[in-house]
């Protein structure tokens, strides 16, 4: 299953995934002209917390135990069969925002005007998600769960090398990471 | 997501598209297509164009993010100040243009525009108008403390000053009657020594080369402007391509030489370092003749060429330089209403459509069209400009239309005749001044690429409302409207 990781180093917090995921997802004329005049406004499934100097994009995990699933009273989320991701059927949701609460990372968000809840679903009817197109800095990126480890092990090894290349201020502590 | 369906009207275009694409080389368009979406807080207006240090902040347009900005600026007075920003620097371009603006105190117009600028001005403060509005307006994109109204206002203020700047920067007796201008790819044919001219070198230098290249040579030299309107003493050199089109043209290898001048583009001198096409700027005070001796060495050792245009695409059309000469050709043909198209290429449309396209459809019986700019080329091209008869185009002169329309229909007394403006593309920021400063006096101007006017609703209200008290209309789009629609705007708009 592919998921969305994000780059947090490069993430400027610029929120233009969010802008365009509202574009895209969230309004009925596609086109950020369009979609700024229409009401009520899109809203976007991606939401950027934090603060400026650590800015951190959020969307849905696609757990592999996920409690929205369990939580949904109507059977309006449900896994894909296909891709493994997490999806709602916006037409069974009768925004009773349980899966809101019951989300660990808080990125199932209600939409009152539209009584629904709102969740990524990676974008999964299309080429790629939105979001990762868009964002300036390539903060994200879509990657396979499985080469998590892979992509931990080599940003440690970066981390080492940097840590222990010839021009290193003197007193740096060495940190053991990665071993 | 707004993407790119179609590049260009043109055969000749589209096959140098396919061959630079086969060379590996990035042109316009694939700069364009990886740039998008450009930064959409910047196309709504809601990133705050004021000169603070405390920023850069943005408002979210669907309200779930920051509704203010960390002054306290809302959406609707960021929208107002991007348009004043922008018109704001409109009129500095013109003034750039103006040899002297010191000796500018008050913008006086020639009659009759006189009275149609009064009373508009009348519907936007009352005080005439000088450059003292250059600073009032540095002075309110200080801090945000006016409100959109006020802002607007300004910015209508200064798109008359653009145009009062444009009509200053023409000195009486400076260029009469009419100048001849050729464009087309056919200006390539044979086998010629061409120079590229591209921005605005000095006229004085393309003149001395001019001298030079006459003289009998085993190879003739030609000089080809790659899209900028280059005046010369008698006429305008003539334009392979248009604007938009120059990195195609680069990129055919028929260019032994260019030459550049202010204004050019950093995408042509860098397309010109990775083909091995020599250039020289034309502010290191080049010599004539190294300039020749160079482009004769280049084309010695050039034989890459993959465009040989047919020599029969070349078009010829005059270009009207004065009121006087709109005026003669308005008297003798009767008509009923005149079109203004104009305005630079875009990447946002395919290249020539809309002029192409709006031209055929409009002029006919009793209509009439007259263009500038990259529109005008593309009708010339296309040799709606160069019919025999009463419905060719009239090409106007790129520094002074559509204004030189505008006291030409005003002077005959047949202004109401004026159909409308529509710009195909905006480039420079002064475009925008111009649009804004006609519409304020009352002419209808439709613009063919959207606005960043829509973060606010009230702001564009307000703008409305303050045309339609002089009579004027600002149409934009929230979309790239097809030529059809712009037609049908026309059509709206006949009265």
């Amino acid at each position: 299953m592919k998921v969305i990781g994000v780059h947090l180093d490069r993430c400027t917090g610029c929120k233009t995934c969010e802008l365009y995921c509202a574009v895209e997802r969230g309004s009925n004329g596609k086109t950020l002209f369009k979609a700024v005049q229409e009401s009520p406004a899109p809203q976007p499934r991606i939401r950027v917390a934090g603060s400026n100097e650590t800015p951190l994009p959020l969307q849905c995990r696609h757990c592999l135990q996920a409690p929205c699933l369990d939580a949904c009273l109507t059977g309006a989320l449900v896994r894909d069969p296909e891709t493994n991701l997490v999806i709602i059927r916006e037409d069974r949701c009768i925004a009773c925002w349980t899966c809101t609460m019951y989300c660990p990372y808080g990125v199932i968000f209600p939409w009152p005007q539209m009584k629904i809840a709102l969740k990524c679903d990676r974008c999964a009817y299309m080429e790629n998600p939105v979001c990762l197109e868009v964002c300036p800095a390539q903060a994200l990126e879509l990657v396979e769960l499985d080469d998590f480890e892979k992509i931990f092990r080599q940003r440690w090894q970066e981390i080492n090398e940097i840590l222990t290349s010839s021009n290193k201020k003197k007193g740096l502590l060495l940190l053991d990471l990665g071993r | 997501m707004e993407t790119i369906h179609v590049k260009t009207v043109d055969p000749v275009s589209q096959e140098l598209l396919r061959s630079a694409a086969q060379q590996g080389l990035r042109l316009n368009w694939e700069r364009y297509e990886k740039l998008q979406p450009q930064d959409g807080f910047l196309r709504v207006g809601l990133s705050c164009p004021f000169g603070c240090l405390q920023g850069p902040c943005r408002i979210d347009p669907f309200g779930h993010g920051p509704d203010r900005g960390l002054c306290g600026l809302d959406r609707d007075g960021m929208v107002a100040a991007m348009l004043l920003r922008l018109t704001f620097h409109g009129a500095l371009e013109a003034m750039n243009d103006v040899s002297t603006p010191d000796n500018i105190s008050q913008i006086s117009w020639p009659a009759p525009l006189d009275e149609i600028v009064a009373r508009a001005l009348k519907n936007l403060g009352g005080d005439g108008l000088s450059l003292k509005e250059i600073y009032r307006t540095a002075f309110f994109l200080h801090r945000p403390m006016e409100p959109p109204e006020r802002l607007i206002v300004q910015a209508l203020r200064l798109g008359i000053l653009t145009l009062g700047l444009l009509e200053k920067r023409r000195t009486p007796g400076d260029v009469r009657g009419s100048f001849s201008c050729k464009a087309g790819w056919g200006l390539l044919a044979g086998h010629n020594v061409i120079i590229g001219i591209c921005g605005q070198p000095t006229r004085e230098l393309i003149e001395v080369i001019m001298q030079r290249v006459s003289r009998k040579s085993s190879v003739p030299v030609q000089l080809v402007s790659l899209g900028d309107w280059v005046p010369l003493n008698d006429g305008f050199l003539p334009c392979a391509c248009t604007s938009g089109e120059a990195e195609m043209l680069l990129s055919s290898g028929r260019v032994n030489l260019v030459l550049s001048g202010p204004g050019t583009d950093p995408s042509l001198p860098e397309m010109c370092r990775s083909l091995d096409i020599p250039l020289i700027a034309s502010q290191g005070l080049p010599e004539a003749e190294e300039i020749l001796r160079l482009a004769r060495q280049s084309y010695g050792v050039r034989s890459r060429a993959s465009l040989t245009p047919d020599p029969s695409m070349v078009r010829e059309a005059r270009v009207i330089m004065d009121p006087q000469g709109l005026e003669g050709f308005l008297k003798r043909e009767s008509f009923t209403s005149l079109a203004l198209l104009g305005g630079a290429d875009t990447p946002q449309q395919p290249f020539g459509w809309i002029p192409v396209e709006l031209a055929s459809a409009w002029r006919g019986e009793g209509r009439l069209v007259a263009g500038w700019g990259d529109a005008a080329l593309w009708m010339i091209k296309s040799g709606l400009a160069s019919d025999g008869d009463g419905h060719a185009v009239q090409i106007l002169d790129p520094n002074q239309a559509p204004l030189l329309a505008l006291k030409a229909l005003a002077t005959s007394g047949k202004l109401e005749n004026l159909q409308g403006v529509c710009f195909t593309g905006l480039k420079a920021c002064r475009d925008l001044g111009v649009a804004l400063g006609l519409a304020s006096l009352g002419v209808n101007v439709c613009v063919a690429v959207p606005l960043p006017l829509w973060g606010s609703e009230k702001v564009r209200k307000l703008l409305e409302e303050k045309l339609a008290a002089g009579g004027g209309i600002l149409t934009y789009y929230d979309h790239l409207p097809r030529a059809q629609e712009i037609l049908k705007w026309f059509l709206k708009e006949e009265k």
